[in-house]
């Protein structure tokens, strides 16, 4: 039994390292942003989002994605403030310089197919069947009985090669942010996010982006 | 002589369900998210090691607000994929909600 119970924690040590290994994986592939070295992120008073255009696929894209915008700097804590809906200034600090925040709508779409392709294996099973009959003897004032039994294994089969299909939403949007003064391009990233729900995705690859504006004003 | 023949089906060994991704999928279609979720998972013991499985149970886990299992499910799609495009996309949600 030791040796056994030693091989199923070995396993399951496996499977852990391999999580570990592709967690480690997952976070080197990430794409980190461009930030300009020589910009002092201290001294920003204010940031302007400009007007976000629709992407080319579905009117209204483009609002959608602004107001994402300055509900996720609204969440992290920033002053916002909205004189008209389409430019909203984020307020970060008391420095004087001015930021402007763009954001390009690079795909949105919420009927993306995705296929599964399956296996289905039909793993056989096993039948018994049991025939019983009993008699009597009236002679011998005996009752006789006798049982049979018969067992049939089905071995099933694997059938490869069924699917399915069902759509979901992608979001992709690309941020950059010039200085307002000297127009030059301080910090810029591009975000992609999938999910089953458009708002949702549309909420999760925004707030994404933001995360990483935080922190250059932190 | 009177004959008795009873006929016993023993057991099925492993039970199965062809159609558990097709209700999945069915109930994901009709907005059932929660249905949906439980045909993936008797998917999944059928599919192992299926990336797309792992993918559309992660996306379920996401839609319903449970981000530690969606993480847990991505991080099997990663270890199962390999697409490149499915990886790079759970290369993305594992950051995503690990950073919640």
């Amino acid at each position: 039994m030791k040796p056994i119970f030693t091989f199923r924690v070995c396993q399951k040590n496996n499977v852990n390292n391999s999580l570990i290994l592709y967690s480690c994986l997952a976070l080197s592939c990430w794409s980190g942003p461009a930030v300009s070295p020589n910009y002092s992120f201290e001294n920003v008073a204010n940031l302007e989002i400009e007007r976000t255009r629709d992407h080319s696929s579905l009117p209204g894209s483009g609002e959608m994605v602004q107001s994402s915008l300055t509900h996720n700097f609204l969440k992290y804590g920033f002053d916002v403030i909205e004189p008209d809906i389409h430019n909203p200034v984020i307020h970060i600090g008391n420095g004087t310089q001015v930021l402007r925040l763009s954001c390009i709508i690079t795909e949105f779409t919420d009927s993306d197919v995705i296929v599964v392709p399956y296996r289905h294996e039909d793993r056989g099973y096993t039948k018994t069947t049991l025939n019983q009959s009993s008699e009597a003897d009236k002679e011998n004032e005996k009752a006789e009985s006798s049982a049979t039994s018969s067992t049939t294994t089905h071995a099933g089969a694997i059938t490869q090669g069924s699917r399915i299909e069902y759509t979901q939403s992608r979001v992709g949007i690309m941020l950059k942010i010039r200085d307002k003064n000297s127009g030059s391009l301080v910090w810029s990233n591009s975000y992609w996010y999938s999910g089953l729900e458009l708002q949702r995705t549309v909420d999760i690859c925004v707030r994404n982006g933001i995360d990483q504006i935080r922190k250059l004003f932190q | 002589m009177k004959k008795l023949c009873i006929l016993l089906l023993v057991g099925t060994v492993f039970a199965t369900n062809p159609d558990a991704l097709i209700k999945a999928s069915a109930a994901l279609k009709a907005g059932m998210f929660r249905e949906a979720l439980l045909h993936v998972s008797d998917a999944q013991k059928e599919n192992p090691t299926n990336p797309g499985v792992y993918r559309m149970k992660a996306l379920l886990l996401e839609a319903l607000d449970e981000p530690k299992k969606a993480l847990k499910a991505w991080k099997y799609c990663l270890e199962y994929s390999t697409d490149e495009h499915m990886s790079r996309e759970a290369n993305i949600h594992i950051q995503s909600l690990s950073e919640e």
